[in-house]
């Protein structure tokens, strides 16, 4: 594809980035528009995680700045170089193990490839306008600056800086991963590529391991960090691992030329990725281009075997699909060859039983992620055949998710057993008490990611894809509470897992109702209250508490103001969506009466306010209190009770049971996630939480119950 | 035109193209048939450009399809048999886009975007719905506007009747005798044998790679009748020769 005598007629590199980059933003506005009732889960999720990381990040780095001594001045630097440095060699890998599949069988690049583009330009503008259409991407690094910027007293302008220093190292690293994937797609034959997509993915993995332990570390563990640090330090003080850090070391250090040096040093370095893509697309195209054939093929022919059965299909569909398969032997031996084989993190990892188990827990996450919730992409275009066979849908599902799950129970158990063995110690009861935790938490996890996988069906558009962002932040976001339940303390964990186990039951009952009707684009579109997406708001009150006691005091009010203010957001947002389905409410007067009761209550209880609530004075008291409460009854009362009284209506209306059956289901479904979120048990969160529940039900108003609570609160605050 | 020497496309084992040499002069429609997995579309995706060939050369107005491959496509418009469309652009946003493509500004991409939209009847409400909304009939549409909004001289069509229904493949028909008329050159592959027989002004049969027969329809009729053959229309031609043993 010789750029020759036409390039005065292409379009240019930047017209190219701008109508890729428009072809993102409007494709993504679109889906949006379209499908308005996921849209609010990934912003919630893009909100709730950076948080937890800049909370968790603070805290480490006021715990080392607090412990520094002479010997170590610098060991809250070197942890955030070490957090940088692994983030970015994670996130590399991965580009480079996904980018055998990104030029392979990617439609769009006939549709460009048959117009007068050459694969040079369309590979500088797909690098820089990837970068540009995805803020999560493009931000990666800014979650880990904001928390030295905030504990070091930086200005805003430090912001900035982080924001231009991760925007041009992950043009570095996608200009990287696209010129590796441009030489190994033309010079690899594709039965070698196979291996190649092997050896990328175990390095994929080793560096997702090498994150999860050095994260760990410096996260959970700053005092254990401090005795490695020192080792670290040649490492990380000097040299190409120190380039990313070295603008916000300098402007701490208010040495303006070290800013703009270290600046200069990443342009080029993104410069030079862009040049180098740029030259290998024009060398491999230069006898023409053509697209690689997909890296894993399936086989073309097998010997016909024994008569499949739901359970025989799973099986066959796992050993067939060979790239996962090999995913699933990598992945586990990676996670206990880290840990094992280097010193980092070990000492840590296996200190108690629990530690060990949170490690396999989330090498099983990892795992999930890649099989039996990506499984459900292609499962999701076979659905038309299940639902011609006289077989449920909910048996064939269940099926999936046994098959995965005794795979998970076999890894886990073999993992925990190799990790203990290893690290010694652990009374007998500790180790039974954890490993049936472990076991519950794989067979959880393979039932989450099938109903998960469900959820997100859509059979009426045959191009879109089945799983979006949303799916999978959901997945991660839901399993990664069961590290409650192995991490904390048992009344703490017993509530975790609780928890774990509504949600997984809630989102494997809105995927059977959701892949039963797929192919209806009149159902698909109906927005009505679903249980998965009221179990997935009320596990981000429940975990807010987990976050908030991490944070250092000065960071808790903003944390908790912005929390509850995206909650409370996307609670009415949800609302607003099902509002057709829930039952109409009674006149505004309801909410003076709601208030009035509660301001009369007042004088005879008095009622503190949410425990996460704490005033640092930056806002007026009584803001943050309101806050709170709101968020909270928005989301137990309204959303929660409401697609709780809906569906009960709904089985009910097939039953002819009474209406106020659904009312007592709804009022109970609601106090009894009150009581799991609470954190003190007294009488007073089951009373106010039935009081309100019932007057939600009485006056089928959200605004009655919150006046009521808000005023129960605040006459007993402000006097 | 469109020329090829010897052009061969292997795929591992496999000779999925055997040096087909084959010529389609300025202002005619060429008839491309053959079987299911004859080596068609391969041969048209190596004229785009997207297969790098075996061995042979290809060449469109003079430019080489693999050393010119870029120059040549302001000079071509590509249907594919299964054209990808974004689901979440609009068909008024799908056609600016391969304006733009073409080096169109935003003004100028609209206007040409709206033409191209007009001569294959796609309305103001489609224009407006997401492509996912589309039939299967409105995506051959939109891709085939795709195809010449930039005013190409030849047209590589792959199945465009596919999933038409009986008016839109009159429309499609018509187009394509349309261009023939302005001089432009169009390659179509078709299943639909009679629509071939009354449209093209040769066609070239293809089986297994290869290359079988080239002509006008009536000029090989009553050559295949003179040698014996079944050849009372072009189907019975064309079976004739695709079942006969190699």
């Amino acid at each position: 594809m010789n750029d020759g005598a036409s390039v005065a007629r292409q379009v240019d590199i930047l017209a190219l980035t701008f109508l890729i980059l428009r072809v993102r933003l409007l494709s993504a506005w679109h889906r949006v528009r379209v499908h308005g009732r996921v849209g609010w889960l990934v912003p919630l999720i893009a909100l709730v995680t950076p948080l937890s990381y800049v909370g968790l990040m603070s805290q480490a780095l006021w715990e080392l700045h607090r412990r520094a001594t002479i010997s170590l001045p610098d060991a809250d630097q070197l942890a955030v170089t070490l957090m940088v440095v692994a983030v970015i060699a994670a996130s590399f890998a991965n580009r480079l193990a996904g980018g055998l599949s990104l030029l392979a069988t990617v439609p769009e690049n006939e549709l460009f490839l048959a117009r007068p583009v050459s694969l040079s330009r369309l590979a500088v503008a797909r690098v820089l306008a990837s970068t540009l259409a995805d803020p999560v991407g493009a931000l990666f690094l800014l979650p880990l600056w904001t928390a030295p910027i905030l504990v070091w007293g930086l200005s805003g302008w430090a912001l900035l800086l982080s924001v231009a220093v991760s925007v041009l190292v992950q043009i570095t690293i996608t200009g990287c991963a696209q010129l590796a994937d441009l030489l190994l797609s033309r010079w690899v034959r594709p039965h070698h590529r196979a291996r190649f997509a092997v050896a990328l993915r175990l390095v994929a993995t080793a560096a997702l391991a090498l994150l999860w332990i050095a994260g760990t570390q410096v996260l959970r563990a700053p005092q254990e960090f401090m005795s490695h640090a020192l080792a670290l330090r040649p490492w990380l003080g000097v040299g190409p691992a120190h380039w990313p850090t070295a603008a916000l070391l300098a402007w701490r250090h208010g040495n303006t030329s070290g800013v703009f040096m270290a600046m200069l040093g990443l342009a080029l370095a993104a410069a030079a990725a862009l040049a180098a893509t740029s030259s290998a697309a024009k060398l491999v195209s230069r006898q023409g281009w053509e697209e690689p054939a997909p890296v894993w093929t399936p086989r073309v022919s097998a010997e016909p075997g024994a008569i499949l059965t739901p359970w025989r299909r799973e099986l066959r569909l796992l050993a067939r699909d060979r790239g996962r398969l090999a995913l699933i032997f990598l992945v586990p031996a990676t996670f206990l060859a880290v840990p094992l084989l280097t010193s980092q993190g070990w000492a840590w990892t296996s200190a108690s039983p629990s530690r060990i188990a949170m490690l396999v827990f989330s090498m099983l996450v990892y795992l999930a992620a890649s099989g039996p919730l990506l499984h459900m992409q292609g499962e999701q275009r076979a659905f038309w055949i299940l639902q011609t066979v006289p077989v449920s849908l909910a048996r064939l599902f269940a099926m999936k998710a046994a098959v995965w799950s005794a795979l998970f129970v076999l890894i886990s158990s073999s993992s925990f057993l190799v990790l203990v063995l290893a690290a010694g110690g652990g009374s007998t009861g500790s180790l039974v008490g954890t490993s049936a935790l472990l076991v519950g938490g794989s067979v959880g996890l393979a039932f989450l990611a099938v109903g998960l996988g469900a959820t997100a069906v859509d059979l009426t558009e045959p191009a879109r894809p089945a799983l979006g962002p949303a799916s999978f932040y959901a997945f991660l976001f839901v399993a990664g509470l069961y590290n409650v339940a192995l991490a904390e303390q048992a009344s703490v964990a017993l509530r975790g897992a609780v928890m774990f186990a509504v949600a997984t039951a809630a989102t494997w009952h809105s995927g059977l109702a959701r892949a039963r009707w797929a192919h209806d684009p009149e159902e698909v579109r109906r927005q009505e209250p679903r249980a998965s997406d009221a179990a997935l708001l009320a596990m981000v009150v429940f975990l807010a508490p987990f976050a908030t006691e991490r944070l250092p005091i000065a960071a808790v009010e903003v944390f908790t103001t912005l929390l509850h203010g995206g909650v409370l957001w996307m609670g009415l947002r949800l609302l607003w969506h099902w509002r057709a389905s829930l039952r109409p409410a009674r006149g505004v007067v309801w909410v003076v009466c709601a208030a009035a009761l509660g301001a009369g209550l007042s004088r005879c209880f008095a009622v503190s306010p949410p425990g996460e609530v704490v005033s640092n004075g930056v806002l007026p008291t009584w803001v943050p209190v309101v806050l709170a409460i709101a968020a909270r009854e928005v989301c137990l009362r309204g959303v929660v009770q409401g697609a709780a009284e809906h569906l009960s209506c709904a089985a009910a209306a097939s039953k002819k049971a009474p209406r106020w059956t659904a009312f007592a289901v709804g009022v109970g479904v609601s106090v009894s996630l009150e009581l799991l979120i609470a954190r003190e048990h007294s009488w007073s969160p089951v009373a106010l939480g039935l009081t309100a529940a019932v007057i939600r039900a009485a006056t089928g108003r959200v605004a009655a119950a919150t006046a009521f609570r808000c005023a129960l609160v605040l006459s007993g605050l402000l006097g | 035109m469109i020329r090829t020497i010897g052009l061969s496309k292997r795929y591992g084992d496999k000779l999925a193209l055997n040096a087909l040499s084959l010529e389609v002069r300025a202002g005619e429609v060429m008839g491309f048939l053959g079987p299911n997995g004859s080596g068609k579309t391969t041969t048209m995706r190596l004229l785009m450009g997207l297969l790098r060939p075996s061995a042979g050369e290809a060449t469109i107005a003079g430019l080489d399809c693999v050393r010119d491959s870029v120059a040549l496509k302001q000079k071509v418009g590509y249907l594919p048999d299964e054209p990808f469309l974004y689901p979440y652009l609009t068909g008024l946003e799908m056609l600016e886009l391969g304006a733009g493509l073409h080096g169109k500004k935003a003004a100028a991409a609209r206007k040409t975007a709206r033409a191209a939209a007009e001569r294959v009847e796609l309305d103001e409400t489609s224009l407006r719905a997401t492509t996912s909304t589309y039939s299967l009939g409105m995506r051959k549409r939109l891709a085939l506007a795709l195809a010449i909004l930039h005013e190409p001289e030849v047209l590589i069509l792959d199945e465009p009747t596919n999933g038409l229904d009986p008016r839109g493949a009159r429309q499609m028909r018509a187009l394509m005798e349309e261009e023939a008329t302005r001089g432009h050159t169009v390659l179509v592959s078709t299943h639909l044998l009679d629509a071939a027989e009354r449209l093209c002004h040769r066609v070239a049969i293809i089986r297994s790679g290869s290359l079988q027969l080239v002509g006008a329809p009536a000029h090989l009729r009553a050559e295949a009748a003179a040698k014996g053959l079944p050849a009372q229309d072009l189907e019975a031609l064309f079976l004739g020769i695709t079942e006969a043993a190699p």
